[in-house]
């Protein structure tokens, strides 16, 4: 079982919260990195493996098979069983099921089905940024970030848009629970559900999963063109879906939708603000948004870091490890691995073979909006060197103090 | 012609196939995934260079393509 005192040295801290209220401790994970084999982080009454080098994130993401996102949970800590069961999603489950349940998804998210979408993308962008222009300044996160990508989404799904505050009200209280700074009391939306069967702790969860659940019954009724009429259609085939899974995959599909995104587009923000040098390349030669948009997501790596769990006894890196064990995917540290990128520290925008990891290692578990995510920050980009914009950083970005999701609440820029 | 031009054949696993549609864009005039169909599937000969099949492989998140290897 678990290994309470493995050999050697012991991972420095990288899961503190409040570390990323400053920014990744790029420092500690160089270090990390540097070490032969793996390193024990302990956490907890407990601890894990950190994985930190790009090749080995690489391993554990593809080989699903010994590293099992269903047991335990996919966060640092465990989940009781039957919290785990309740919460569970196509994040925190292992194949078959896994795979059935992504195949019932996955054809809404295919590179060819997402450039169908191109059009919607542009026109929200293009809104957005004519707002912001006519600002001249502002929170980039509350004018732009942030409802770019959750007004995609939400479109994509079939939600009114009349409804988008109260989705953008919930999964900001959702962001909250993935820190340790609640909001909102535990009967807020008339919440009855113990918080731990609830995602995030939150009872933002409940408000999301009975909104889907009407949204569902809607569509039932009157199916339109949207993914929320796909997956209730496709209970109806054969291959079904269980009102608990609906409504978790509801769930991810609005948080994951545009928190991560949102996410990417802030940093992407500052890092051009604070480069101007390389955003002139791109204004200069707007071929540079493919290249550029990937090293914005290299830069950004909104997820810091996905834990598997050895199903059974096993070794990376030189390193034994026994079943049971936690095994963390630092993907914030795969994407400064200078094994992998030269001058990792650098935001190039020109970047060749930029081999990140903000969409995961590889493997099933792949994000499974990483072609809209694509779509929608190059269209950003695309629009911003189509109006000439360049942007200038007015403040200090003000980071989620969060080991798992590298948000920014806000970030003031001015338009040049 | 080198090794890595010599062209292969391709097959992909329909249990494992996630549907991702990555190999889709990569080479549509070998996989498609059929609008009825959430799973790829090989068109024509299959055929590709070993160094693309090489590439669409390490690409494919589900590790769902292989190559047919001959008898």
């Amino acid at each position: 079982m678990t290994s309470l005192s493995p050999p050697g040295e012991l991972a420095p801290n990288v899961t503190d919260d409040e570390l990323y209220a400053v920014d990744i401790p790029h420092e500690r994970f160089a270090q990390m990195r540097a070490q032969p084999g793996l390193l024990w982080h302990p956490h907890g009454d407990n601890g894990f493996w950190a994985v930190t080098r790009h090749a080995d994130v690489r391993e554990v993401s593809k080989d699903a098979e010994t590293y099992s996102s269903a047991i335990g949970h996919t966060n640092l800590w465990d989940l009781e069983a039957d919290a785990l069961e309740a919460r569970r999603s196509l994040i925190d489950s292992d194949a078959p099921s896994h795979t059935r349940l992504r195949r019932l998804i996955a054809a809404s998210f295919t590179p060819k089905n997402i450039r169908k979408w191109e059009q919607t993308v542009r026109d929200i962008t293009g809104e957005l940024l004519d707002e912001f222009v006519a600002a001249g300044s502002g929170d980039w996160v509350g004018m732009v970030a942030a409802p770019l990508p959750i007004r995609v989404i939400l479109t994509m799904l079939g939600v009114p848009l009349d409804d988008a505050d109260y989705l953008v009200e919930l999964s900001n209280y959702l962001v909250e629970g993935t820190s340790d700074q609640q909001s909102i009391p535990p009967d807020a939306f008339g919440n009855t559900t113990e918080l731990r069967l609830l995602p995030f702790n939150s009872p933002a969860s409940h408000a999301l999963f009975e909104y889907g659940e009407q949204l569902a019954e809607l569509r039932r009724r009157e199916p339109q063109d949207d993914i929320v009429t796909t997956l209730v259609q496709a209970e109806a085939d054969g291959e079904t879906l269980t009102g608990g899974e609906f409504k978790n995959l509801f769930h991810l599909l609005v948080f994951a939708g545009n928190e991560t995104t949102r996410t990417a587009i802030s940093h992407g923000a500052v890092a051009l603000a604070d480069h101007p040098e390389q955003w002139q390349r791109v204004l200069d030669d707007p071929s540079m948004v493919e290249s550029a948009t990937e090293e914005v997501l290299r830069w950004a790596s909104p997820v810091l870091h996905m834990r598997r769990t050895a199903r059974t006894d096993c070794e990376l890196a030189g390193t034994r490890i026994a079943e049971g064990d936690k095994v963390v995917m630092w993907y914030a540290s795969a994407n400064r691995d200078e094994a992998m990128f030269d001058d990792p520290l650098a935001f190039d925008v020109g970047r060749v073979d930029n081999e990140h990891y903000a969409f995961g290692g590889g493997g099933p578990h792949t994000c499974l909006g990483a072609f809209l995510a694509r779509l929608e920050i190059a269209v950003l980009l695309e629009e911003m060197t189509n109006r000439q914009i360049s942007l200038e950083r007015t403040g200090e970005p003000v980071r989620l103090p969060s080991n798992f999701v590298r948000g920014v609440v806000s970030v003031d820029m001015a338009v040049q | 012609m080198t090794p890595d031009e010599a062209p292969v054949r391709v097959q992909v696993d329909q249990e494992k196939c996630i549907g991702s549609g990555t190999c889709e864009m990569f080479d549509e005039s070998t996989f498609v995934i059929p609008d009825d169909d959430v799973v790829a599937q090989v068109v024509g000969s299959g055929e590709m260079s070993r160094s693309q099949a090489l590439t669409v492989i390490e690409r494919c998140p589900s590790g769902a393509i292989s190559i047919v290897e001959a008898d």
